[in-house]
């Protein structure tokens, strides 16, 4: 194997060669340490890296492997963590400088699971501010750049995992999605992202934005990788009340390329309003290949849909200004001006309004939960566009009503803060490129607690494609 | 002060009170007149709940005691 190839190997392919020994884990992880050597002035993923640590790490899990002591697929394998999952020993800043010298004495749930698992840290990485934001804008660290094309976002907030992740600096990398964001940079960087069941992956030791929307999720560049991350690290945690108990079952029993007998429900109101036309084809040709490889295709409709943005905002907002109200009048003027503006609308949802947005979610929740009762999955597009330019605040876009463009935060989270409010998995895999060369992406949600149909149908998909091997030309 | 309808716009005068009430600096005129704004601008789009039939739904924030 090449070692200019290493980097871009999935977890899948990776644990084979390293439990075999044909490699080690401290060739992976020189490797992952060029690539981000040179990918790295460019795309400005990482906002504290840690060579040192990742290579006495390695060296570690080498003589472990070395003595017979294999821990399992994620033995050896690199990984990164958004920079708001606490880190023994390594600072932590949510994507803010007010908390640069934030350094946790504890590993937050996730990242002593990966340890637990023998995965190798390679470093934090970046993110908007607070995670309130679905652009991956940051002026503290400097703005995360799309491998695709660094002139356009990588989405947010967890960008630096979608560039990182794409551009084979790291093998699996961490998100948190709460109103879009493992699923928005993984769409628009070309990588998969799965945002698990709410309660399926331990929040404890993560920073919060939203307690009630709050998912972290994998972001990969494969399925497979997704479904083993989902092994090391989901179930019950004493320490995050929400996570749901009972087993977890292994993920990886449902990669069976086989989506015959699913029913797949396509969303009516996904393909109205403001949508791209090559975005939406993509999205549509990508749900008829399921259908050709045997699923079921039908039309659903959820009115409640138009509901979506109003319950996630007031929700969002009055729960991410809870949490940040301290720094914001404390520190406000150091925040990123976007991230300070919403912090403070937030200071005037009343308490009604908020109440008012939770019954609503309920109503919706009944309304997706009826559509599940009919059809395993979900359908339609992750975004309504590939990745527009950096700081863009207005997108031009098919649909638009005034000729002015959409807003970006509105839009880049229109599709995928359905899933928050409802709290059911649902995951973002690759669905070929638009003729600006930027990839788009199906989005597929399941019942709650079942991310392995979910799994199943994604990685029919992407075996039966090769969008997954694409590579960006960085 | 009148009361605060939901969704309905701040009037200049209950928006200064709860912003200094939140404890924000409501000296900046300018910082206020645009954060005044774009409060209402936000707020307007909550008049879309009161369009849900909410009345079967109870919000998930209720007590559970600890059995413990």
């Amino acid at each position: 194997m090449p070692a200019n190839e290493l980097h871009y190997l999935s977890a899948w392919e990776l644990s084979g060669l390293i439990r075999s020994r044909e490699i080690s884990p401290v060739d992976v992880v020189e490797a992952c340490l060029a690539r981000i050597e040179a990918t790295e002035p460019t795309l400005n993923s990482f906002i504290t890296l840690l060579p040192e640590q990742a290579r006495a790490a390695a060296q570690r899990a080498e003589a472990e492997i070395g003595r017979g002591s294999y821990r399992g697929p994620l033995h050896g394998i690199p990984v990164g963590l958004k920079d708001l999952f606490n880190t023994a020993g390594v600072r932590t800043t949510s994507g803010t400088r007010i908390y640069d010298t934030h350094v946790p004495d504890e590993d937050c749930t996730v990242a002593a699971r990966f340890n637990a698992a023998g995965a190798i840290l390679l470093g934090k990485l970046n993110m908007h501010p607070l995670a309130f934001g679905p652009t991956g804008e940051n002026a503290d660290y400097g703005h995360m750049h799309n491998p695709w094309n660094p002139e356009r976002i990588t989405g947010g907030s967890s960008g630096g995992s979608g560039s990182a992740t794409a551009a084979g600096q790291c093998t699996i990398t961490m998100g948190s999605d709460t109103g879009g964001s493992v699923r928005i940079p993984a769409a628009l960087c070309g990588i998969v992202g799965l945002k698990p069941t709410y309660g399926r992956i331990s929040r404890a030791g993560l920073t919060p934005l939203s307690w009630c929307l709050d998912h972290p999720g994998p972001m990969t560049r494969t399925v497979e990788d997704a479904a083993l991350a989902m092994n090391a690290i989901a179930g019950p945690d004493p320490k995050d009340h929400v996570t749901a108990p009972g087993p977890v079952p292994d993920y990886t029993q449902a990669l069976t390329e086989d989506v015959r007998g699913l029913r797949i429900g396509v969303v009516r109101e996904f393909f109205d309003g403001p949508l791209d036309g090559e975005v939406a084809s993509l999205a549509q040709q990508a749900i008829s290949a399921l259908g050709e490889m045997g699923a079921e295709i039908v039309e659903v409709s959820l009115p409640m849909f138009q509901y979506a943005q109003p319950i996630s905002n007031v929700i969002l907002s009055a729960e991410a200004t809870a949490a940040h109200r301290d720094i914001l009048l404390s520190d406000g003027d150091q925040l990123y001006p976007q991230v300070r503006d919403r912090l403070e609308e937030g200071l005037f949802i009343t308490a009604s309004e908020y109440l008012r947005a939770q019954q609503g979610r309920q109503v919706f929740c009944q309304q997706v939960g009826r559509l599940l009762q009919d059809v395993d999955l979900l359908a339609g597009p992750v975004e309504p566009v590939t990745a527009p330019e950096i700081l863009a605040r207005r997108i031009e876009i098919d649909g638009s009503l005034d000729g002015a463009g959409e807003p970006a935060v509105p839009l880049l989270t229109r599709y995928t803060r359905v899933y928050n409010i409802t709290g059911s998995p649902a995951i973002s895999v690759p669905c070929g490129f638009a003729s600006d060369g930027l990839p788009a992406a199906l989005h597929l949600a399941g019942r709650n607690f079942d991310e392995a149909t979910v799994l199943r149908a994604a990685y029919a998909y992407q075996q039966a494609h090769d969008w997954h091997r694409q590579r960006p030309p960085i | 002060m009148s009361s605060i309808d939901a969704g309905a716009e701040l009037s200049l005068d209950v928006f200064l009170h709860l912003a200094a009430d939140a404890g924000l600096d409501v000296s900046d005129t300018a910082r206020m007149d645009d954060l005044r704004r774009r409060v209402n601008m936000m707020r307007g789009g909550f008049a879309a709940l009161h369009e849900i039939d909410v009345s079967k739904a109870e919000s998930p924030a209720a007590f559970v005691p600890d059995a413990g």
